[in-house]
């Protein structure tokens, strides 16, 4: 009887008033208050002109929240899909400049986009790594082989042609075409997400990956799928985008993964796997793209949209959390499933780490064959010059994958604590207070994402990222997206070299790894660090709060990102507010190349020091080649991903019998 | 017969050991009156009381489901109950937390382990409580501190050795060195010597003398009743929930445990009436790592086979490997004259072959999606239109047929199914199989955490399924349950079938001793 009497609740609410059908879709409520709000505050706003402004900007956008949407659904994310559409948009428009047919070039463009899908889902799912990492390495990869492509065509190609030109100019009774399209294609995913057998399996592989592989799917496959299916939407937005701009530019597709995944989350309150409905992508798009709109009717410049869409998409997590926080626990962000040494025979992991010091010096071999400066005493200063920043902060990425609270915000922190500075001094503080505030600045993030994490017990992963978005956002809308100097003294004090030609950060580097390997090694904190990441349980069985652990963790990397903030702006001399992009890969692929576990409890500040040097000996020697951005991210990007598949194999070969797949 | 002699010799000397420790019998350490504790549908504890006395080893015997685990969880602070009060020496205490328990001196060793294998023993024996030394670690208090918890066990591990490394059976006594690490005067033990061989089994109980003699109060829960004549001092019989008695061990011997354990048995439902047909799955010779050492089983249409084992034995292995689950090392597993190639659950499922596993919630339940869409799930294919299209109106009439063929009761197929009972889930499950028309059924603990109605249930859908032509393979380790459903019953000791029997040929006492032989020969 008690059974039934529970098993009705949930029905009553389904068949309840329209109150209950709110307090369900609080996102939607939240949507309809800010269009009231904007329309009150604003006259312009609510005009059909404008409307039909906000469908003009909004089909790109909400046919990337539906690629994201499909791998969100399955457990999974893709960073990379900014780069998608540049990829797809330079391919489309490269077939329209080589004569080809509008339409070969659209499907060139979308087979472009479901191709790199392919690319992320043989690594993710074929060689069980980290999604988070593979799309950081072909978002940084594909905008590099895009940009490649368009330098042969001088970096600008023009869009002619009759199809493209119908997507951004034609409207069917009033709503523009492309923005048509991309509810067609709403609808389309809507079908096949809850009227087909693949929609189905999608959402069994999200809810419950263990129950879904037991009950007979192919649960990596189906995953892969998704991804494939990421790409190929992505590969149209891209299309669309090319229509809508008229003219493919290097700067395409910059931080639209930061919108796809705000969409994403703004309508879903979360990125929760598994519960991810199109409804809600479109929710999410109206919320982000009307808010762009009132902020542009405002005068808002649009340098501070990236920061407003970090914002949101945080804000969205912690009222999805608050609102409920009994869900089953949401963001599998996919975890991979044996990627590390203690998985692996004694003698496979001495064969492991032993091919990545191999690798790292057939790296530095094939840069002393090309480069014949690449062997000199001042290049190995300026290899560890270069390389300061990195290296200190791989210190900080490395607690935080150990203790499970990856950290993929340090390079958007850092150039915001450097703003901070800079922004200081130039009025007037003394370079002292200045530093200082540029330090208080990074604690400052920190603090409020362990806050949130430790609190809410949000994924530090999703917490970081809305930080990687809205921190960089803040950092370009406070300079105006300018470089702002920095006083002379102290950069003249971080460039005079001490001894051997080293300047302070060699010892500052030195002296990270130190503090790194005490607070592992010798402190009650490095201890727990390991348990939190092992399994957060045992620790709560010892008494231990694991939400005020989380926030320490997170000071403590802090710390190492404020460190690096201060080396890399003594270096650059100045804050620019686009540095240290890509900064949050490097550190955590040395940690991982390392052989530090994604899953966290293990890895060795030894093996993060390989892994280091590697990726300084690959920076300073592709740099040494004298190449172009785009040649650089092409080739690290690539090299980087073929590292971690190297090991991804490595690992399979050697891993211990017995590991349930 | 040897078993009885030698579990016999062993309680003539601890009889001697209980009588020196009961000539004073001081008042209880810990005071347990009226205890009980509800869950929706079930009647977990039940007006239970109990004393527990310093230096005493108080044994808490009883089937699955007698309430076991709900009193130690309510000594642990993990569940509250409902009524009752628990006096520790003297004054009452409401436990709140795990956390509270440990502060009033009650430390629990649970079946699970719960060292983290990233860490050393020493790392793992402080966390929570680090020695330091102006912030920084203090490795040599450490280290001593870890020592001398590992003396108090007579265990000689280095410190400093990461618990990877360890046997289970070590890992089992760092697990106690833990629990002793907060000097606590009530120390729970909960199946300890589950996963330990003889050897190791000794090793344990010299440890548990030893503490006994330095005063500490110890409960002690296990099937293996050698090993609690042996050990304890003091039983209190648990059934259905209710105390059935305390008493002093003295005279008592396995078949009275028993008897007093499983009580007058209800009508025992004998499986004579089915009659097993051809093989439908064959195993030769599995092999997995330690756990399972060559296996070779058939099973028949028509028939239910059960596999029951100590906890550990390997039995969930076998049946892991069967179901595609986990892959063997070595081995062949037939299904007619076709030899299996399982990469996975899926080459299994397409073999007819279907796996229940005792994780239900993880492994079984997609708890978010409906009923239907749970049901539903492994024969999606079956029921594929035109573009992939689901046919939604013949997959809503095929779901609820198996719903009332299998008795699943829910509001609508269309709730979300976490928000069913147990039994019901569960019924659902093998729904999903049925519709799925898998030809073999592998279940692991069929009817864990499932109520004594919906219990009676599942039996005669399984019942049915095998009636109907399907091979039914269940490993369970409730005997009761394997005795009434089954018609062959392997006994899987130490990763290999240890004997082969039939529930007309054996009782609950004889199966009981069956399982256990390797451990009381």
């Amino acid at each position: 009887m008690m059974a039934l009497i529970a098993n009705r609740q949930p029905v009553d609410g389904r068949k309840g008033s329209g109150l209950g059908f709110l307090s369900r879709n609080p996102m939607l409520v939240a949507a309809i208050l800010l269009l009231i709000v904007f329309a009150a505050t604003a006259p312009v706003f609510g005009t059909p002109g404008n409307a039909v402004n906000i469908m003009r900007q909004l089909a790109s956008v909400l046919v990337l929240g539906l690629a994201m949407a499909i791998v969100v659904l399955v457990g999974g994310i893709d960073l990379s899909v900014g780069s998608v559409v540049l990829a797809s948009a330079s391919i489309a428009g490269i077939a329209l400049a080589e004569g080809l047919h509008p339409a070969l070039a659209m499907l060139a463009g979308i087979g472009i986009g479901a191709a790199i899908g392919a690319i992320n889902a043989v690594m993710i799912e074929g060689l069980r790594l980290s999604p988070v990492i593979v799309t950081l390495g072909t978002m940084i990869a594909v905008r590099g082989f895009s940009l490649v492509m368009l330098g042969r065509y001088n970096s600008w190609v023009d869009i002619k042609g009759p199809l493209f030109s119908d997507l951004a100019r034609r409207t069917v009774v009033g709503l523009p075409l492309d923005a048509l399209v991309a509810f067609l294609l709403s609808l389309l995913v809507w079908l096949v997400l809850s009227r087909t057998m693949l929609g189905r399996a999608w959402h069994a592989v999200g809810d419950a990956p263990v129950a879904a592989r037991l009950a007979g799917l192919r649960v990596r496959r189906l995953r892969a799928g998704a991804y494939v299916a990421c790409g190929a939407l992505a590969g149209v937005a891209g299309v669309l985008v090319a229509a809508r701009t008229g003219l493919i530019s290097p700067s395409i597709g910059q931080g639209l993964e930061f919108f796809a995944i705000a969409v994403v989350a703004l309508g879903a309150g979360g990125l929760p796997a598994g519960r991810v409905r199109v409804s809600q992508v479109l929710v999410g798009t109206l919320i982000l793209m009307a808010t762009f709109n009132y902020m542009t009717i405002r005068g808002v410049p649009g340098t501070w949209q990236t920061t407003v869409t970090g914002l949101l998409l945080l804000g969205a997590m912690v009222a999805g959390r608050l609102l409920q926080r009994d869900a089953s626990a949401d963001v599998a962000t996919g975890e991979a499933v044996a990627d590390d040494y203690a998985g692996m025979s004694r003698t496979g992991a001495g064969l492991t780490r032993g091919a990545l010091a191999l690798a790292t010096v057939l790296l530095a071999a094939v840069f002393v064959f090309v480069n014949p400066r690449f062997a000199t005493w001042p290049n190995l200063v300026a290899l560890v010059e270069q390389n300061a920043t990195l290296a200190i902060v791989a210190v900080g990425a490395m607690i935080g994958i150990v203790s499970r609270s990856v950290d993929i915000s340090p390079g958007s922190v850092m150039v915001l604590g450097a703003v901070a500075a800079a922004l200081a001094a130039k009025a007037g503080v003394p370079v002292p207070l200045s530093l200082l505030a540029g330090i208080l600045a990074c604690l400052a993030v920190y603090a409020a994402n362990g806050a949130i994490v430790g609190r809410l017990g949000l994924d530090p992963l999703i917490v970081t990222l809305a930080a990687w978005i809205w921190a960089r956002g803040l950092a370009v809308s406070l300079t105006g997206a300018t470089t702002v100097a920095f006083d002379m003294g102290f950069v003249t004090f971080m460039n005079t070299p001490l001894a051997f030609g080293f300047t302070i950060s060699a010892p500052l580097v030195a002296l990270t790894f130190l503090a790194g390997w005490i607070i592992m090694r010798r402190s009650p904190l490095g201890i727990r660090i390991h348990a939190v990441g092992g399994d957060p349980r045992m620790l709560r069985q010892a008494g231990v709060g694991e939400g005020r652990l989380r926030l320490v963790i997170l000071m403590v990397m802090g710390c190492f990102t404020a460190a690096g903030m201060l080396v890399m702006l003594g270096r650059l001399g100045a804050a620019a507010p686009t540095a240290g992009f890509g900064l949050e890969l490097d550190a955590i692929v040395a940690v991982i190349l390392g052989g530090a576990s994604f899953r966290g409890g293990t890895g060795r500040l030894r093996d993060t020091a390989v892994g280091v040097l590697f990726l300084a000996i690959l920076n300073n020697g592709l740099s040494g080649l004298q190449m172009g951005d785009a040649q650089f991210f092409l080739i690290k990007g690539t090299i980087i991903l073929a590292a971690l598949a190297l090991r991804a194999l490595a690992q399979r070969y050697f891993s211990r019998r017995g590991a349930a797949p | 017969m040897s078993i009885r002699e030698s579990s016999h010799e062993i309680r003539m000397t601890t009889n001697a050991t209980t009588n020196m420790t009961a000539e004073a019998p001081a008042a209880p350490l810990l005071e347990i009156r009226g205890l009980g504790k509800r869950f929706p549908g079930v009647v977990a504890l039940d007006d239970v009381s109990l004393d527990i006395r310093a230096g005493e080893v108080h044994a808490l015997v009883g089937q699955n489901g007698a309430g076991k685990s709900t009193v130690i969880n309510i000594l642990s602070g993990m569940l509250q109950a409902d009524a009752g009060t628990i006096r520790l020496d003297g004054v009452p205490v409401a436990i709140r937390d795990p956390q509270h328990a440990l502060a009033l001196g009650i430390a629990i060793v649970y079946q699970e382990l719960s060292l983290l294998p990233n860490l050393t023993v020493a790392q793992n024996l402080a966390l929570g409580r680090e020695p330091s030394w102006r912030g920084l670690l203090d490795i040599g208090a450490m280290n001593a501190r870890a020592r001398m918890a590992l003396g108090r066990l007579g265990l000689e591990i280095a410190p400093g050795t990461p618990v990877s490394r360890l046997s289970l059976a070590e890992r089992q006594m760092i697990e106690i060195a833990k629990a002793l690490a907060s000097n606590p005067r009530v120390l729970v033990l909960d199946e300890p010597t589950a996963p330990l061989g003889q050897r190791e089994a000794e090793q344990l109980f010299a440890a548990v003398r030893r503490l006994r003699a330095q005063g500490v109060a110890i409960v002690y829960v296990s099937h293996r009743f050698a090993e609690v004549l042996a050990l304890c001092d003091v039983a209190t019989i648990l059934r259905n929930g209710r105390k059935v008695t305390t008493t002093s061990l003295a005279g008592w011997s396995e078949a009275r445990l028993t008897d007093a354990m499983v009580g007058a048995q209800a009508e025992r439902y004998v499986a004579s009436a089915r009659t097993a047909g051809a093989v439908a799955l064959a195993a030769r010779d599995l092999r997995f790592g330690h756990r399972v050492r060559g296996v070779s089983l058939e099973a028949r249409r028509g028939e239910i086979l059960a596999l029951t084992g100590m906890l550990g034995s390997g039995q969930n292995e076998i049946a892991r490997m069967m179901g595609g689950d986990l892959r063997a090392d070595a081995g062949t597993i037939m299904r007619g004259d076709r030899r299996l190639r399982l990469g996975g659950p899926s080459d299994a499922v397409a073999a007819g072959v279907a796996l229940l596993t005792e994780e239900r919630k993880h492994e079984g339940i997609l708890p978010n999606r409906s009923l239907r869409e749970n049901i539903a799930v492994a024969s999606l294919g079956d029921r594929g239109g035109p573009a992939g299209f689901v046919r939604a109106a013949s997959e809503r009439a095929e779901v609820r047929r198996v719903m009332s063929d299998f008795g699943v009761v829910a509001a609508s197929p269309e709730v979300p199914i976490r928000t069913l009972s147990g039994g019901n889930q569960q019924k659902a499950l093998i729904a999903r199989w049925d519709l799925a028309d898998a030809d073999v059924f592998i279940l692991i603990e069929p009817t864990r955490g499932v109520d004594v109605g919906a219990r009676a249930d599942i039996y005669r859908r399984l019942d049915a399924l095998a009636r109907g032509g399907k091979a039914v393979v269940i490993v369970s380790s409730d005997l009761p349950e394997v005795l009434t459903l089954v018609d062959r019953i392997l006994v899987v000791r130490d990763g290999v079938i240890a004997a082969e029997t039939t529930p007309a040929a054996v009782d609950e006492e004889k199966l009981n001793l069956m399982i256990q032989g390797a451990a009381a020969a």
